[in-house]
Formats: structure tokens, C-alpha cells, sequence
């Protein structure tokens, strides 16, 4: 724990700079806290309507996960098949970049109307915006493994399947942990996204509610709440990559 | 690890040109080789004499455009499979451990891993390997990743092994030792190999008999045999005989400039 307190003590020196150098500004320049509250009427809000927040942030959370995990698991088929058929690859490829061009904001309304307004849509938006690095890194992975390999592989008598599973399959790990770090952090933003456009609770919700009624405290709470959500489960996949790609982490050190 | 079947191989005016930017590149230029049971010969040559091409084809990777190619009475498409390739690099799977890369062989043709880790066991000892069946390669030295690599190859028991360069990423004393270990080694296990080099030396101290090839397009210059029997000393690098083969070796291959 005091190794751990020392190791990240740059990025708690920032916090405490920043909050400080904030509190100083609200105070002295009498900011009116619907503009901009201070950070301790910020941390009063989170301790006063602790369970309200919880009960939104469970809602949030669960948003996240399932529609990272929905992203996991189409992200890795996708890359599968690309790495297996090049006329998948071609076929899919473009649509997938192409996807990505399409503005989220814009998707995120028509989910609600073809879909309907509980969970799913957000499931899906988030699952939208995170499967891409999902799939390029795994994609990447795939295909990065030595020609010289191959070869091994050939004349030990491996078939394509063989190749495929003891192969491409493990040598793509390390890319899918990247790309996973990426895609949860990018799925925050997209169970917020879901939740602006059509709901009646998580913390997005409460943010786009708050913010007209003036309670700015409840949006930086929201806010804080979602950067602890991101850091912690971006944490998270880094410890799952240490448990699952342990050679990656060795040969990293 | 004992082969019933006759290992004897032959090759006969194996020939293959490549296409570099449409222009042809002759490569190979009608090989003759012959390997007796056992034997172990090297094919020695300079740079871009087309050695590689020929392990390839021997492999199985590839095919030649003309000329015959007979292991054991096995067809191209069973080559892939029965002969052993040991490529320059040694290729471990870095997310496997030692015991775990030395089986891939065996699992790829099916064997259980319960009985593939039974039938490593015993040679872990004599590659210099035990006490490290559970690291990661990254952990190994180069000559203890070279031997496991190696053990891998052997565990399919191959017809005949190719070895490509095996010791050419090592230092001049962990190459010699490495040397003197295979020596040993194949006296033991009775395997045909051969032995793909640059180093003189090597080829003379480890080989019956020396192929020496062309430069591009490749074809067998000389075929030199080694006077000395198996097993033999290091010190017969002292020799005047064997000063006298290599120079021999030296100047076919210095006349190709």
C-alpha cells in the first residue's frame, strides 16, 4: 500500500494542485457555485446524496460492462474472421473504419427509436464506440506473427486451424489488451452518450438533469464519479493482462 | 528413438528459378545430394548460394521446378510433417514454457500432453534443460534456448533433421561447446542430418561428408569427405589432415569470387 501511495504520488501531487489552485480561484473571485462550485461544495454534494449517486453510478457501471463485453466478444470474432479470409477482410474491413465515421451522436438517437428506451440502446451505443480499437488491435495482432513461424509450424505438420489457435490466437493477446485499454476508457464516454440522449438514470442522466436546475456541484460530481469509474477499471485490465499475458509484462520489464 | 524405415535420401538435379519483379532468378541449378542412414553431411557455401532454397524445398515448403526428391519413399505432401527443420532463429513461443514449446511437435500430431510431457522427460537431462522445464524462454541463456529448440525438433523424430545455421547467433565458445554437445548427441540418437553452414570448421569437426555449393545459380561444386570417425575429439582441429580439408574447402569457396 506505502508502495503504492510513493509510486503514484506524481499523480496525487497534481490532483492536490489542481484542487487547491481551483478552491483558491472559486474563493477569491467569488464564483457563484452554479458556475463553477468549489471543490469541497463538489465533495459535500458526493457525501450528502452518496446514495442517490450510488444508484446511478450502478446504473452507469453496468452500462459499461456490458457493452464492453459486447464489444470483446464481437471485436474478437470480427478479427478472427479477418485473420482467417481474406475475402472477409476485404469485404468487412471498410465497413468497420467506415463505422467509426459515422458520429455517434447521431446513431445514438435512431437506437432509441428503433430500439426503445431502456438499457439496450445504451448497451449498444457503448459496445459501438469501443469495439473499433478492439478489432484493429486484435487484427494487428493476428497478423504480426514471424513468417519464420509459419514455417516451424508447416513442418511440424500444423494445419491452419493449429496455426490459428496456438499461433495467432496467443500472439494476439498482448494487441487485445491494448486495444481493451483503449476501449474502456472510450466506453464512458459512450454510456454517457447513451444516457444524454434518452434516459431516466445514471450518472449522464443526472448530469443533462442537474445542469438546468442549476446544480452544477451534482454534473462535477458525475464527472468525478466517471473519471474514478475509467481510471479503475482501466486498472483493472491492466491487472487481467498481468494474470493472462504474463510473458508480455516480463519481457516488457 | 529408432526408425525402422531405410532413411536414405536422395536428390537428384533439383532445379528452381524465382521471380523477382518479373525478372527470372535462377537459384538453384540442378543439385545432385545423396545421405546415407546415420550420416550426418553438411552443405556448405557462399551467401546467397541458395542453401536456404534448398532446405525449404527439402522441407516441404516449397517445390522444385524440376528434379527428384526422395526421403524414405515419402511424396511432397507427406514431407510436411516427417522431415525436421531447425530454422537459424530459435523460434520458442514466448508464451509457452520450456516443457510446453518442447511438446508442440507431439501436440500437433495429436499426442496427448499427459503423454507428450511423459515422453520429453527423459531428455531434458541430456539437453542440459532440467531444473528450467517450467521458465519462459526469455529467462534461458542463448545455447539453453538453441538445445530446447533443438529437443523440440527431435521429439517428432524426423527422418532427417535440417539444420539451418544452428549455431550462428551463438559467441565463438558457447558455439564450440554447443558443437561438441550435438556431436555427442547424434552418435546417440543415430539421426541422419543435414547440416546447413558457413563456418569451415564447424562443417569439418561435426560432418562425415562436406557439399560444397557454387555461388548463385547454386549447384555442388565438391564433395569432400572427412577422415576422421564418431565419435571424435575437439583436438582434431589440430590436425595437419584437417588443415590440410579445410584449405581445400577455403579455396573452392574463395574461387567463386
Amino acid at each position: 500500500m506505502i508502495n503504492w501511495l510513493v509510486k503514484w504520488s506524481p499523480a496525487f501531487g497534481i490532483v492536490c494542485l489542481i484542487v487547491g489552485a481551483w478552491q483558491l480561484l472559486v474563493k477569491i473571485q467569488e464564483i457563484p457555485s452554479w458556475l463553477l462550485p468549489s471543490p469541497s461544495s463538489v465533495a459535500t454534494t458526493i457525501y450528502n446524496d452518496y446514495g442517490m449517486l450510488l444508484r446511478h453510478t450502478v446504473v452507469t457501471l453496468e452500462e459499461i460492462i456490458l457493452g464492453f463485453f459486447l464489444a470483446l466478444v464481437v471485436g474478437v470474432i470480427l478479427a478472427s474472421a479477418i485473420c482467417l479470409s481474406q475475402t472477409i477482410e476485404k469485404a468487412l474491413y471498410p465497413f468497420i473504419i467506415a463505422s467509426q465515421t459515422v458520429p455517434i451522436i447521431v446513431i445514438a438517437p435512431m437506437l432509441l427509436v428503433w430500439i426503445g428506451y431502456g438499457l439496450a440502446p445504451k448497451i449498444i451505443v457503448v459496445a459501438l464506440i469501443s469495439f473499433f480499437p478492439i478489432v484493429v488491435n486484435t487484427v494487428d495482432g493476428m497478423k504480426s506473427i514471424d513468417p519464420d513461424i509459419q514455417k516451424l509450424m508447416h513442418t511440424l505438420g500444423g494445419k491452419k486451424a493449429q496455426v490459428f489457435s496456438k499461433i495467432m490466437i496467443p500472439s494476439s493477446l498482448p494487441y487485445l489488451f491494448s486495444g481493451l485499454r483503449v476501449a474502456i476508457a472510450i466506453s464512458v464516454i459512450g454510456a454517457v452518450i447513451g444516457e444524454w440522449v434518452g434516459s431516466s438514470e445514471g450518472l449522464g442522466y443526472l448530469m443533462i438533469r442537474s445542469k438546468p436546475q442549476f446544480q452544477t456541484e451534482r454534473v462535477f460530481a458525475a464527472i468525478i464519479i466517471l473519471s474514478f469509474i475509467g481510471v479503475g477499471l482501466f486498472a483493472l485490465i491492466t491487472y487481467l493482462e498481468k494474470v493472462f499475458v504474463p510473458w508480455s509484462h516480463e519481457r516488457r520489464n | 528413438m529408432e526408425k525402422i524405415v531405410d532413411n536414405h535420401i536422395s536428390i537428384a538435379g533439383l532445379k528452381k528459378t524465382i521471380y523477382q519483379d518479373g525478372n527470372p532468378l535462377k537459384i538453384l541449378d540442378g543439385v545432385d545430394l545423396s545421405i546415407e542412414k546415420s550420416e550426418i553431411i553438411s552443405v556448405l557455401g557462399p551467401s546467397g548460394c541458395g542453401k536456404s532454397t534448398l532446405l525449404n524445398i527439402l522441407a516441404g515448403l516449397d517445390e522444385p521446378d524440376e528434379g527428384d526428391i526422395n526421403i524414405s519413399g515419402l511424396d511432397f505432401a507427406s514431407r510436411l510433417g516427417s522431415v525436421g527443420y531447425m530454422q537459424q532463429k530459435d523460434l520458442l513461443l514466448p508464451w509457452r514454457s520450456v516443457k510446453d514449446n518442447v511438446i508442440l511437435g507431439l501436440e500437433i500430431k495429436g499426442v496427448s500432453k499427459r503423454q507428450s510431457y511423459q515422453m520429453v522427460e527423459p531428455y531434458f537431462q541430456s539437453f542440459g534443460l532440467s531444473g528450467f522445464e517450467s521458465n519462459y524462454p526469455h529467462t534461458l541463456s542463448g545455447g539453453m534456448k538453441q538445445r530446447a529448440s533443438f529437443l523440440r525438433t527431435v521429439m517428432t523424430e524426423p527422418d532427417i533433421l535440417l539444420l539451418d545455421e544452428p549455431f550462428s547467433a551463438l559467441d565463438a565458445l558457447n558455439r564450440s561447446r554447443l558443437q561438441m554437445w550435438l556431436l555427442d548427441l547424434l552418435d546417440g540418437i543415430q539421426q541422419t542430418v543435414l547440416l546447413v553452414t558457413h563456418d569451415v570448421d564447424e562443417a569439418i569437426m561435426l560432418s562425415d561428408r562436406i557439399y560444397v555449393m557454387t555461388s548463385r545459380p547454386g549447384r555442388i561444386n565438391s564433395v569432400e569427405k572427412v577422415p576422421y570417425s564418431r565419435p571424435r575429439d575437439r583436438e582434431i582441429i589440430n590436425d595437419s589432415s584437417f588443415v590440410e580439408l579445410k584449405s581445400k574447402i577455403l579455396s573452392f569457396l574463395w574461387d567463386q569470387d
